[in-house]
């Protein structure tokens, strides 16, 4: 037979595994910050968080796309928007944004995981 | 981090209040948490899953000790009231939160399988489900002694008819809150009242465990919250309704533990059925659905806060249920169930519309004659069952 205290000594178990992997998320998802200059081939893959102003946004049923500008330009496209992403968005608004880099047909761009208009 | 620490302690704190007040429910609470709280993210959706997680330890304290039940535990109303009135209350909210805990830790091992195996047979259980649950119907029936299968089928008939008047628009949430509250809870109370039932006083005692009932009943408890978080239109009830028919005879102790796990364990696997199938099968799972999309590097959020808000509930159930059972041993319970029956009353007449009024009326004369005719109480759980399985009659 097990005593109760041993299920407060599980449970206890259990909220410090937790906070372990909550801070294992938070390390494998933090966004380097960078300039769009700053982003290269060799960022492919990574994870990156840039300011800069909105332009050219185009909206389609599931994703929206756009280019971000903070002296150089990169495009950005945000996939399975929620309702608000439409009409938060506007054009020459300053966004922070993060997201992984990646390639789409030769070009670098950001699939945006986050953003916050600021 | 912190950010969303904070978040997910908001979401427990809230948890304890939507189970400890009937009334107040988890879906109600996420949607208002949407609503309200402006640029609602990943921490929103942390905080939901948190307030779910505490909710489901937390809600069998009312159930328990007042015999008041709520929509996802209504059938621990009876054996765990049981124990209440034998003065061991604290042993039955006790088996609840165990099987809610285990049930979470091996719900979590088990998880690579519920992906990979659960969502490939999604479409292939629904199939036979309507088999399934005529079966259980007829064994719910004929189950039950000679002279009272008259009365059983009277019961089934009735309580079956009432949950397709309910259900035939569409889900009516106050519909069923109004048929929960009139079969186990009005009816529940006005037994009590009128017997003089007296309770003895509640004893808190060290809690203990076979090590062999902690693992066995939330397996069934993972099986039974699989299958809820996968097929639309069963809740926990109806599924530990099945595997207590399926398994035959199980100790009191048992079905607690597995109600408890069943409780957690849908909920939380609700909220993983949003990554591998997309769609939420659970009020919360379907606030969070429309908030965000979910990706595979969020799955390890949703773990992390499931533990958190595990622990959290374990800790906080067995405190208040402390409070709470002392305090009662000072109560005369007959005064205190006139005041639980006059808040119920007055809570569904505040939240129910006139036909669920005369809904709540109705189910509360079904579960007068459950209880008069000494038939299983369960058998009114056919408000559910029946429409459920015309429902998957038609798919067939």
């Amino acid at each position: 037979m097990l005593r109760e205290h041993w299920l407060t000594r599980i449970a206890l178990g259990c909220a410090i595994f937790g906070l372990i992997i909550l801070a294992f998320y938070y390390e494998k998802s933090e966004c380097e910050w960078k300039t769009i200059n700053g982003i290269s081939k060799d960022s492919a893959g990574s994870k990156v968080s840039i300011f800069g102003r909105i332009r050219e946004i185009k909206q389609y049923e599931n994703s929206i796309s756009f280019q971000v500008y903070d002296g150089n330009t990169i495009n950005a496209v945000i996939f399975n928007p929620a309702k608000e992403d439409f009409i938060q968005i506007q054009d020459n608004d300053l966004l922070n944004i993060c997201g992984s880099v990646s390639k789409y047909k030769g070009k670098l761009e950001i699939i945006v995981e986050s953003f916050k208009v600021v | 981090m912190f950010e969303i620490l904070g978040y997910i302690l908001a979401g427990c704190f809230l948890g304890i209040i939507s189970g400890i007040l009937p009334g107040i429910h988890i879906n109600l609470l996420s949607i208002l948490l949407t609503k309200y709280v402006p640029n609602a993210d990943i921490n929103i959706a942390a905080c939901i899953i948190a307030m779910g997680i505490v909710h489901s330890f937390v809600d069998f304290i009312p159930s328990i000790c007042f015999g008041v039940p709520q929509e996802d535990n209504y059938l621990s109303v009876l054996p765990g009231h049981r124990y209440f009135l034998k003065g061991q209350a604290y042993k039955a909210i006790m088996l609840t939160v165990t099987g809610g805990l285990f049930g979470i830790i091996l719900g979590l091992l088990f998880l690579p399988l519920f992906f990979s195996i659960g969502t490939k047979f999604f479409y292939e259980i629904r199939k036979y489900l309507a088999y399934v649950l005529i079966g259980t119907i007829f064994m719910m029936v004929f189950s039950e002694k000679e002279n009272k299968k008259f009365w059983a089928m009277l019961i089934v008939a009735l309580s079956g008819f009432l949950g397709f008047l309910i259900l035939r628009n569409g889900s009516s949430e106050n519909g069923i809150f109004a048929a929960i509250t009139g079969f186990f809870g009005i009816s529940t109370l006005l037994e009590s009242i009128s017997t003089n039932s007296c309770t003895k006083k509640q004893i808190i005692t060290e809690f203990s465990f076979r090590k062999f009932d902690a693992i066995k009943s939330p397996i069934l408890s993972i099986i039974g919250g699989s299958i809820v978080a996968l097929i639309p239109g069963l809740g926990s009830n109806q599924a530990a309704f099945l595997i207590r028919e399926i398994q035959g005879k199980i100790k009191t102790s048992n079905y607690l533990m597995m109600i408890g796990g069943i409780n957690a364990v849908n909920l939380m696997l609700s909220f993983f059925a949003l990554y591998s199938i997309g769609k939420g099968r659970s009020g919360p799972a379907l606030v969070i659905q429309n908030l965000i999309h979910l990706n595979s590097d969020q799955i390890l959020l949703i773990i992390a806060t499931v533990l958190i808000a595990a622990s959290f509930g374990v800790f906080i159930t067995i405190l208040i249920s402390k409070k709470l059972l002392n305090a009662l041993n000072e109560v005369d319970y007959k005064k205190l169930n006139i005041g639980i029956l006059i808040f119920i009353i007055f809570l569904t007449i505040v939240l129910c519309n006139w036909h669920e009024l005369i809904i709540a009326g109705t189910a509360t004369s079904i579960g007068i004659l459950t209880i008069k005719t000494k038939v299983k109480r369960s058998l009114c759980m056919a408000f559910l069952i029946v429409p459920i399985t015309l429902f998957y009659i038609t798919l067939l």
